[in-house]
């Protein structure tokens, strides 16, 4: 946290330096976080990567009132929703087999390296509708406050608590499932 | 069957691992590197269509040129049926009569102590100079091809970056004309503002005040002008919203002569005085002084042992950190952090772990200034370990400004001056 002020404050002052260091600590964050949202490896690649290139560019703008952790989270769970929101566009044209068959073409440059663990649970995180699963992680992987996600999903607070509910029944029982096969 | 806290707390405790491919971050890095760079460089360039945002900002300045739209154009008198028979009009043209000025801007935010501030001058011949940062920018406007320069202050040396001043310069004095017309011509629209609204009982005897508000948001602006001479004296908006606040203020007393608009005085100036680093450096000296003397308050005299955060365990943090705090308000290049309130609420004094968290913060960011400081200069050396302040003859910081042959040399009394190489201590 202390860190991060300084870090933000030398990288507003155009430090490379200070840009490094913000991108080595958080880099394995931020792709867990979009690896999660939105199963699948490559568009995290493009989400964090998009994220970064904005942040970059955004020394003589940023301004920060939280710390630079929850911000960066949240630039990812915005352009997640966005990314997620494209390949929903994609599926009803039709056109998510070329979508697919794009993705896959990158697999042998990836930039993530996941867990075993980590691929179950995007696979199981992934059954959960997009809202839920993004307000689950966000909660409990994030550590964001129901207000913060409110606010960075645009709707109330108590519809934020809805999805949450509504997102662990839906986990137990996908769980629960998992057991009883 | 697991229950939702079994679930919350299965998640929360998961350990999902992953890693990223070196090379991959590598070309991410210097990617990213290169858009920081280019954002810098291009500052000018990218938001140079786009004038209203960087005139203040904020949209607030098309609410001031439409003020200024409605009262010129419509003809409306924004102070209806008030004493005073000024209208904005009159305000606008008496400003573009005036021969010279100064203008003095301050844009920031109400929960910060950070501050743009801005200094534009402007002569008689339509020759301007302008102070944004380190950064001098001189402008000719007397011809229809405007030249605009900008130097390192320090160095006295061009500069590509000219920063936002250039920008705001270009568009408001386009055509060699500088005045509250030209923001009018280059707002290209009046949509969303409500007709203006009077401020009758806000002005005094000597001046009258335009108040401004914005039909669909909370935003408003102020103009004060003199009732004898119609010259505006200063401008100040202010939007709710994100609690930003610009404010202008105009100065027509002080006519600076012909050398202080000439960019090869001011380049030349350098030359003639090769010492004139050392002094520019002395700024910077003089930070690093003062946090070096705040420090041995603190201490009980002692220097810190090391220029790094290493050296906060040498302070007791029940020190009076707002001493500290104060210091750092100082330091060039306005920093900003939040201040808890309660540190200096006597009647509601902070807690121990606000203390700690409120002196760490602010010892991290005093050795990050010092680094910055530090890190213009070439071959400096620190050598503060248990040194006092009493110790008037050793030597605790030497550093080489840039093109200098000589040394600047910071003494255990805090007195600094120039030695040569060989004479530095061993």
């Amino acid at each position: 946290m202390l860190e991060d002020k300084v870090l933000i404050w030398k990288f507003k002052y155009g430090s490379g330096e200070a840009l490094c260091r913000i991108y080595e600590k958080y880099i394995k964050d931020l792709l867990r976080l979009a690896a999660i949202l939105s199963n699948n490896a490559c568009d995290a690649e493009d989400i964090v990567h998009d994220v970064f290139v904005s942040f970059a560019q955004s020394a003589e703008t940023l301004r920060l009132s939280g710390n630079l952790k929850s911000f960066l989270l949240t630039c990812v769970a915005n352009r997640a929703r966005n990314k997620n929101k494209e390949n929903q566009r994609w599926q009803m044209a039709g056109l998510d087999e070329a979508e697919s068959v794009a993705s896959q073409s990158k697999t042998p440059e990836q930039w993530i390296i996941q867990s075993e663990e980590l691929r179950r649970w995007s696979n199981i995180m992934a059954k959960l509708p997009y809202e839920q699963r993004e307000t689950v992680i966000l909660h409990l992987r994030a550590g964001m406050k129901f207000r913060q996600i409110a606010q960075s999903q645009g709707v109330s607070v108590n519809t934020v608590k809805g999805r949450y509910r509504y997102g662990l029944n839906k986990l137990r029982s996908i769980l629960d499932g998992e057991v009883e096969k | 069957v697991r229950s939702a806290e079994n679930i919350e707390k299965l998640v929360q405790n998961l350990d999902l691992d992953i890693d990223t491919n070196a090379q991959t971050d590598q070309a991410v890095l210097s990617e990213l590197l290169d858009a920081q760079k280019k954002s810098i460089k291009q500052q000018s360039a990218l938001v140079l269509p786009n004038i209203r945002r960087f005139i203040m900002k904020n949209p607030i300045t098309k609410l001031a040129a439409a003020v200024v739209i409605i009262a010129v154009i419509i003809g409306v008198n924004p102070f209806g049926t008030s004493k005073t028979s000024i209208v904005l009009a009159d305000v606008a043209k008496r400003f573009e009569s005036v021969p010279f000025f100064r203008l003095t801007i301050y844009l920031g935010y109400d929960n910060s102590d950070e501050a743009k501030k801005i200094e534009i001058w402007k002569s008689e011949d339509s020759h301007v100079r302008a102070h944004e940062g380190n950064k001098v920018i001189f402008a000719d406007f007397s011809n229809k091809e405007t030249n605009i320069i900008a130097f390192d202050q320090t160095t006295r040396q061009p500069i590509n970056n000219m920063g936002y001043v250039s920008m705001i310069l270009k568009e408001l004095c386009s055509e060699g004309r500088f005045s509250l017309d030209t923001i009018i011509n280059i707002i290209p629209s009046e949509d969303g503002i409500t007709s203006v609204e009077t401020a009758d009982t806000a002005a005094s005897k000597e001046t009258v005040v335009f108040e401004i508000k914005h039909k669909e948001t909370p935003e408003w602006i102020s103009i004060w002008a003199l009732r004898s001479s119609k010259l505006p004296v200063r401008m100040c908006f202010h939007d709710p919203r994100n609690n930003e606040h610009g404010d202008f203020f105009f100065d027509y007393s002080e006519q600076k002569d012909a050398k202080f608009f000439d960019p090869d005085a001011f380049k030349n100036e350098a030359q003639e005085q090769p010492n004139l680093s050392s002094s520019e450096n002395a700024f910077n000296e003089q930070e690093i002084i003062d946090v070096l003397r705040r420090w041995t308050v603190l201490s009980g005299g002692s220097f810190p042992s090391s220029l790094d955060i290493q050296t906060i365990k040498d302070i007791d943090p029940n020190a009076d950190i707002s001493f500290l705090y104060n210091g750092l308000k100082n330091l060039n290049g306005a920093i900003h952090f939040e201040t808890p309130h309660a540190t200096f609420d006597r009647d509601n004094p902070p807690s121990q772990d606000e203390i700690d968290k409120y002196f760490n913060s602010v010892m991290f960011i005093l050795m990050g200034r010092i680094q910055e400081v530090l890190a213009e200069m070439t071959d400096w050396h620190y050598a503060g370990q248990g040194v006092k302040l009493s110790d008037a003859d050793t030597a605790i910081l030497w550093y080489r400004p840039k093109d200098s042959e000589t040394y600047r040399v910071i003494y255990g009394d805090l007195r600094a001056k120039d030695v040569k190489l060989e004479n530095l201590p061993k």
